[in-house]
């Protein structure tokens, strides 16, 4: 055969999907055969294949602590995604994986834990959120403030009732625009960082979301103090293979898809072509 | 192995004893102008004086499409591995590799097939997703129909094009991740190179440590000593290829080896070209060049890629999907070029190098900056001179390097 087995993808059924909002969804991916189902780190990503049209790169948006499934939260997007918004449970895909570092989960420890979230930027977040909640002792407070556009396009809606409802956390929302449904913040999220008071050094920001979203919530976390080393986000960037070799996704010296996607801010100054 | 000469007249005879062994490819002339590699036969000569082959020889090792897997039905898929395909049966590795799950010898072994398998009828537990390749070997389940194909034997690959491919083996090494097929090309090829006695006028390898002789990267070096070829040997496959033609091998007299270091001497001075790539090198790791300098010299790239594909060093590939039949594809994989404007450009449309001047700056940093020698080894550039008779806007490597120089104090 000439495929290195690099490039092979196992193929993983779709067990379940759940609609999150009118243009994104979250599949289940049956597993069974994959070794690292439980085996990867928050933070990490997989190629996934829609056969026929192509492969991409998507997070893995829970916690190996939590699901039987690969779960990935995807909005509908580009042509992969597209086309893969058309399947059905019982429908099969490809996977390659897991890549890439992930989130200093282990650094964070002992720290309170601010996370910020954006519309699809949850996903990624989710799966570190949901790991901390299962070693609750570890960590100390924990914050989430999460903003979508609208009420409609909030990812995970069951799952952020139960983190309001939980003593565990303490989760914020905003949304850019409210409606009749919506008794909650309205703006968008940096909002919800002015005015915080944080014990800077003992706290680890992570976020993730919209490039224009980040730049704003960088500043907003450099303002509140925050080291930039303890600053933490998850960078995106087109790639084909995942594994350093394809080229699309180099930033500076950097692979992003092998030293890469999690990077604190501190690193990403220093990268001679920052994002 | 002390150095050996070989008679000019008997190099069709050596290079006939390797067939045994390998494919042997050779520089060979076409039309008025041009030299390929090409397989041997009776009707063209090897050519023995040329500047150097219109392609690098990555194309040997690394083709620019060349296919991963077919795919038979998109939504409910089973994965073939092609039949036959570029430098088949030289990818030995697929069953050893942690990664694969499907492709093992023997699919029984496995509880429920994952969709890769050579042949279905052994495992217990059908799933629908087997190959239905009836013809592949059950002794392995991995071999194609068609038997394994010999590696790659390459006579007159020139010093800088073996730099090149020892660079790009590193590549494919690195980072944590073996591509194991074009690993396997590499590494069992014979690599004999012929070194330059008369560089061309684009060639500027003696400015990046790539030639005009070399110290390794082969396992026979050649050198043209007019009516002899003296041979380096430097590796147990260089020594067996020599020793299966022993009585076309003479040992190097003193005098040839004193005819070799006038030519050296010789060669080292008699490039044309000079180019400045230790001050270029260093004013683009430290982000010494000017925006606008960026800028106007991008508007001279014509986006044609060209310096990508023709350099013997560059590997950015993409993958598709290319529809074969009603619901078949094959996944490719294809050479792609950092130059194109898609090369970054994301779903969501938004491209972090949308500008030419980016894309022009970012193939600079990646080829030529201590960021990536630190990586690497080494710069990215062999000084082949492809690209400098490729670019239309002179924005080749030799030449652009040296513009830094001159421009950007």
């Amino acid at each position: 055969m000439s495929a290195t087995s690099l490039y092979r993808p196992h193929l993983a059924e779709i067990a379940r999907i759940e609609e999150e909002t009118p243009d994104t969804q979250t599949y289940f991916l049956a597993a069974d055969l994959i070794d690292w189902r439980r085996a990867y780190h928050p933070g990490q990503f997989v190629e996934l294949s829609v056969f026929g049209v192509g492969e991409a790169p998507f997070c893995l948006a829970q916690s190996p602590t939590r699901s039987d499934f690969i779960e990935v939260t995807i909005r509908r997007t580009g042509a992969v995604t597209n086309r893969l918004h058309t399947y059905r449970a019982g429908d099969v895909v490809g996977l390659r994986g897991p890549f890439g570092n992930s989130f200093p989960f282990e650094r964070a420890r002992g720290k309170h834990l601010l996370f910020v979230g954006g519309g699809i930027g949850l996903p990624p977040l989710r799966s570190l959120i949901n790991y901390v909640l299962d070693h609750r002792a570890d960590y100390r407070d924990l914050t989430v403030l999460y903003g979508a556009r609208t009420p409609a396009d909030r990812v995970y809606k069951n799952e952020l009732a139960e983190w309001h409802r939980s003593s565990a956390l303490t989760l914020v929302e905003t949304v850019d625009r409210g409606d009749d449904t919506w008794a909650g913040h309205v703006g968008v999220v940096t909002t919800l960082l002015k005015g915080m008071t944080i014990d800077a050094d003992a706290t680890m920001a992570f976020t993730c979301g919209p490039p224009v979203m980040l730049k704003f919530v960088m500043a907003e976390f450099l303002a509140l103090g925050l080291p930039p080393s303890n600053i933490v986000t998850t960078l995106e960037r087109y790639m084909k293979c995942g594994v350093g070799k394809c080229g699309h996704c180099c930033v500076g010296h950097h692979y992003i898809c092998v030293d890469g996607p999690v990077y604190n801010f501190d690193q990403i100054k220093r990268l001679p072509e920052a994002p | 192995m002390r150095p050996m000469t070989i008679p000019k007249p008997d190099l069709p005879a050596f290079l006939a004893v390797l067939t045994g062994s390998y494919l042997v490819l050779a520089p060979r002339r076409v039309g008025e102008s041009d030299v390929v590699f090409s397989e041997l036969d009776d009707d063209t000569p090897v050519e023995l004086d040329f500047v150097n082959t219109v392609a690098p020889p990555k194309t040997l090792f690394f083709p620019s499409r060349e296919t991963l897997f077919h795919i038979e039905g998109a939504r409910r898929p089973s994965l073939h591995l092609p039949g036959s395909s570029v430098a088949t049966g030289l990818e030995a590795s697929a069953s050893e590799s942690p990664v694969s799950t499907g492709l093992e010898a023997s699919a029984s072994e496995s509880p429920v097939s994952t969709g890769l398998e050579a042949s279905a009828s052994e495992s217990p537990v059908s799933t629908g997703l087997e190959s239905s390749a009836s013809e592949s070997s059950v002794s392995t389940g991995l071999q194609a129909s068609a038997p394994a194909d010999k590696p790659l034997a390459i006579f007159g690959m020139r010093s800088c094009d073996a730099t090149g491919m020892a660079f790009l083996e590193r590549f494919f090494a690195g980072r944590g991740f073996e591509d194991d097929t074009i690993l396997a090309r590499i590494r069992a090829a014979l690599t004999m190179t012929l070194a330059c006695h008369a560089p061309g006028p684009d060639c500027f390898c003696v400015c990046c440590e790539g030639g005009p002789w070399l110290t390794s990267a082969f396992d026979i070096q050649f050198s043209d000593l007019g009516d002899r070829l003296l041979a380096d040997v430097r590796t147990a496959k260089g020594e067996a290829a020599v020793g299966a033609a022993s009585t076309l091998f003479s040992p190097a007299a003193s005098e040839d080896l004193d005819a070799w270091s006038r030519q050296v001497a010789k060669v080292d001075v008699a490039f044309e070209r000079r180019s400045y790539i230790a001050g270029g090198t260093k004013r683009i790791s430290l982000g010494q060049i000017p925006q606008a300098k960026w800028e106007e010299w991008a508007e001279d790239c014509q986006d044609c890629g060209g310096c990508c594909f023709v350099c013997p060093t560059c590997s950015c590939f993409t993958v598709t999907d290319r529809q074969t039949g009603d619901d078949s594809f094959d996944r490719e994989r294809v050479w792609d070029a950092c130059l194109y404007e898609g090369f970054t450009r994301e779903a969501s449309g938004h491209n972090p190098r949308a500008a030419k001047a980016e894309r022009l700056k970012r193939r600079f940093f990646h080829k030529m900056s201590y960021q990536y020698i630190d990586v690497m080894g080494r710069h990215g550039c062999v000084g082949c001179g492809r690209c400098v008779a490729t670019c239309m806007g002179g924005l080749d490597i030799s030449t652009l390097l040296t513009r830094i120089h001159d421009e950007c104090h």
